[in-house]
């Protein structure tokens, strides 16, 4: 038997010893700039980066009830989700708006969208020509401490009345990239095999997408969200 | 589970029920701390740990020698592990482990015995997210141990076990990843409960 306790006690050693080196965790260098520049107030330019904070997780979404749109943005917050090995990003849809930190609405967005004084609106509109387009509003004022206005306004348009097989996919599409915009994504990839590029063709987030938002979710972020 | 530990669990409880003077049964309650799940690196270091895991353990031994057992043990911890970076601690989930052990048990001196054995660890994360996107997994473990027992009542004694354990880890989410090789992980579990059977 003493023989037996010393071969336990040598395989576990061995064992112990065989792995003689930890996880290795891969370069991540493959992100293109996915800041906002901003004018300031005061003159020149501020250069924007945002990260919902984990006191507003998840960040509420509430989606116009048509064209099974609330289950398209689901599955969008799952695909950014499932990029996180963290859990640095969660997001839900809501049944509520008037608690919404993200509004999803089918439709154009107003000419003009109501932007605070001082505060600074881009929209990113992309033109998905000829099934359906996008656009995000963000009503942000710069600052030592930027501002973003919630809720952040998204609206995504079919082109005609986003029933056919070529609408139905666009509208997963512009889902994916609008949300993107809204977590923290405030530019767009130069390469169109993003799926932030400024024209989409890809259906999902690339390694160079994926690669961006982790990268925004670990940096300082000099916007915080406020509530209007 | 793989096969072998099923068929060593039927054997033991087929054993235990024709050789029940033989047979030796635990119940403890305790914790189990475990050093660093994952450790990365996307800007700056972080890493995912677990917390301290409340912990049970189930058990029992055959005696196969007059001083020595063949045992079974089970230890399920319930905890929750976060990511640390920059000195923040954000709880990212809960997470759940069970470690299957075919432990050899015998003498040390005094009331003390020891117990030692492999099997295997499964992590069971409440949400298939983050590292777990593709769901737990389950690894080969190799643990040892010490137990105090002493007589407590008549047929119950008291029973207190310190135990080290040693496992390798990765999942699935973090390989499709890239990541390379594999976290070394030890956790040390203390706990106490009572035991029946032999003596
Ligand atoms: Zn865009």
């Amino acid at each position: 038997m003493r023989r037996l306790t010393i071969g336990l006690a040598t395989i576990l050693a061995a064992v112990t010893a065989a792995a003689c080196s930890d996880i290795s965790s891969p370069i991540r260098s493959n992100v293109y700039d996915w800041r906002l520049v901003a004018p300031k107030q005061t003159g020149g330019f501020d250069t924007l980066s945002f990260q919902w904070p984990a006191s507003n997780q998840p960040v509420r979404y509430w989606v116009a009830d048509t064209l099974d749109m609330p289950a398209r943005v689901q599955r969008a917050l799952d695909v950014w989700q499932g990029v996180f090995l963290y859990r640095e990003f969660r997001g839900t849809v809501v049944a509520d708006s008037s608690t919404a930190d993200v509004i999803v609405r089918i439709g154009s967005p107003p000419a003009s969208p109501g932007v605070p004084l001082g505060a600074f609106a881009p929209a990113f509109a992309a033109a998905f020509a000829p099934d359906c387009r996008g656009a995000t509003d963000l009503d942000i004022r710069p600052g030592d401490e930027g501002h973003l206005f919630l809720p952040v306004r998204v609206y995504i348009e079919p082109k005609f009345d986003g029933t056919t097989a070529g609408e139905s996919d666009c509208l997963d599409l512009t889902s994916i990239h609008e949300i993107g915009h809204t977590i923290g994504i405030w530019n767009h990839s130069p390469d169109p095999s993003d799926i932030m590029y400024g024209d989409p063709i890809v259906s999902a987030p690339s390694e160079r997408d994926r690669e961006t938002i982790e990268r925004i979710y670990h940096v300082t972020p000099n916007v915080v969200p406020v509530a209007r | 589970m793989p096969k072998s530990i099923v068929i060593a669990a039927l054997l033991l409880a087929g054993g235990a029920a024709a050789l029940h003077a033989q047979t030796d049964y635990y119940m403890r309650l305790g914790v189990t701390g475990a050093s660093t799940l994952v450790h990365d690196q996307i800007v700056s270091e972080l890493d995912a740990r677990q917390s301290l895991a409340p912990t049970l353990v189930l058990g029992g031994s055959l005696r196969v020698m007059p001083r020595y057992g063949l045992g079974l043990e089970a230890a399920l911890t319930s905890g929750g592990y976060s990511r640390e970076e920059n000195g923040i601690s954000t709880r990212i989930g809960t997470l759940r482990t069970l470690a299957v052990l075919l432990n050899l048990d015998g003498p040390l001196f005094g009331p003390l015995r020891w117990r030692a054995g492999v099997g295997t660890m499964s992590y069971l994360p409440s949400d298939d997210a983050g590292i777990f996107l593709s769901g737990g997994t389950t690894r080969w473990l190799v643990g040892a141990g010490v137990d105090y027992r002493r007589r407590a009542f008549s047929r119950w004694d008291l029973l207190a076990s310190a135990r080290y354990d040693y496992h390798t880890f990765t999942t699935d989410a973090l390989r499709a990843r890239n990541f390379g090789g594999v976290q070394q992980i030890s956790r040390i579990g203390v706990s106490v409960g009572f035991a029946r059977g032999t003596r």
